[in-house]
């Protein structure tokens, strides 16, 4: 089997401390990869390097092979990335910031408007989030925000989601439902790498682990 | 060809909305201006002959004074929401989501100024004949001055004070269009033809608007934000 995400003796500074050197892992579909650090030991900035928002200052990281600068429309295409942020609209309600993700996407023309709204809203509908369909995300609590930001995960079939510290401010329903989705992710063969501070989280599957420590 | 006009379309609707349901963050640099111009002649004095010289100077730089108010804004909530993140890992979205966002941009400013101008024209004495001329300055010269403050914009995205950093950027490119703007005012309102710097302004619009988005699409993509 070949492996879908490659790192290549990634290396990266910041501050004049060095973060990671010549890290280097390979990650085959099914798999799930959990980076554990406490606060400040570069779990975001190792997560930004492999979406590649970050240019490591040694090293690449691979999507089938090729480097993800190269390849860059066909990794992007293949990849959700949710963080802290929002990484949506606050004035928009959730059924436009939706829309508006899909028709970026490229997503909107095998289906029509109203098909493409109904399913919109039966994801909301599972998430627990119907009667917010067209309340502002201002006016949303940040639990429910966060609920929200796992949306994308049910609308767009991605094969590498790339999660930063998905569990904060998640209820012990929105976890389950996330680990459930993340299961169902891994059957359907696609990758995922997700950080934390906390080592453990009940999976039935078996995940990948990687401690990164705070060391000057 | 129909998918990218629905993707423009869409895109176009979300921004409109979002600047609309924000309207307080346009609203005030408005009253601003608005205040600002009205104060002049009070304070200077309404003589008519000496404001008609000095007029469109002082409309124009008030106008600058409103942009650059209103550049610390532009891109600032997208960033903070990580809406701007998920464009860049969007290949082929980011210039023309760029475009569209800056464009809605000029259309709020541009359209404020259409509204409030004959009134304030008024107070300032500008001539009725050079009315048309300010309106063509505004039209071709705001998107200018917006596009062109969109770069700087980009390059101080991550910083927590970027407002000085942002106006010391950006002054020396926007000289050009206050001469050329305030000149073919002077000129209009002594009754000769202004079309020499209105060409010279629709150069720059048309420079500034095809090329900005390019240019901060790069600048975004290099990740100086993250840094």
């Amino acid at each position: 089997m070949k492996s879908v995400l490659t790192v290549e003796k990634l290396s990266y500074e910041r501050n004049n401390r060095v973060l990671f050197k010549q890290l280097t892992f390979q990650l085959f579909p099914k798999q799930i990869l959990h980076i554990v650090g406490e606060n400040g030991s570069g779990k975001t900035t190792l997560l930004q390097l492999l979406t590649g928002l970050r240019t490591p200052l040694s090293g690449k990281v691979m999507w089938n092979g090729i480097a993800i600068e190269k390849n860059n429309i066909n990794f992007t295409d293949n990849l959700l990335y949710v963080n802290h942020r929002l990484g949506m609209k606050s004035a928009l309600s959730p059924t436009e910031n939706l829309y508006l993700c899909l028709a970026r996407r490229n997503l909107i023309h095998k289906q029509s408007k109203r098909e493409a709204i109904h399913a919109i809203h039966q994801i909301l509908d599972q998430l627990d989030l119907k009667e917010y369909a067209n309340t502002l995300l201002t006016q949303l609590s940040s639990g429910q925000q966060r609920r929200l930001s796992l949306a994308k995960l049910l609308l767009i079939k991605a094969d590498c989601w790339i999660l930063d510290e998905p569990f904060t401010s998640l209820d012990s329903a929105g976890i389950a439902f996330l680990s459930s989705l993340m299961e169902k992710q891994s059957a359907r063969g696609g990758v995922i790498v997700f950080s934390s501070h906390q080592a453990m989280y009940s999976f039935s599957l078996e995940i990948k682990k990687f401690f990164l420590d705070v060391k000057s | 060809m129909i998918i990218f006009f629905l993707k423009f379309l869409t895109n176009l609707r979300s921004e409109l909305l979002t600047i609309f349901r924000y309207y307080h963050e346009w609203i005030y640099p408005l009253l601003f201006l608005i205040l600002a111009i009205i104060l002049f002649p009070l304070s200077i004095s309404a003589d008519p002959i000496l404001l008609k010289k000095i007029s469109a100077g002082i409309y124009w730089v008030v106008v600058l004074f409103l942009v650059l108010l209103m550049l610390d804004q532009l891109f600032r909530n997208d960033w903070k929401e990580g809406d701007l993140e998920q464009l860049i890992l969007l290949p082929n979205e980011l210039s023309i989501v760029l475009f569209i966002k800056l464009l809605v941009f000029c259309l709020v400013i541009c359209m404020s100024l259409f509204t409030v101008t004959p009134i304030l024209s008024l107070s300032l004495f500008i001539p009725f004949i050079a009315l048309k001329t300010l309106y063509l300055t505004i039209l071709l010269g705001t998107p200018t001055l917006i596009f062109l403050g969109g770069i700087a914009r980009a390059l101080t995205l991550g910083l927590p004070q970027s407002g000085l950093l942002i106006i010391l950027i950006i002054i020396p490119f926007y000289i050009p269009v206050l001469i050329f703007a305030s000149s073919a005012v002077a000129l209009a309102s002594l009754g000769l033809s202004a079309n020499g710097p209105l060409a010279w302004l629709g150069v720059l619009m048309i420079l500034s608007m095809s090329l900005a988005p390019l240019v901060i699409n790069k600048i975004l993509r290099l990740g100086i934000a993250f840094a």
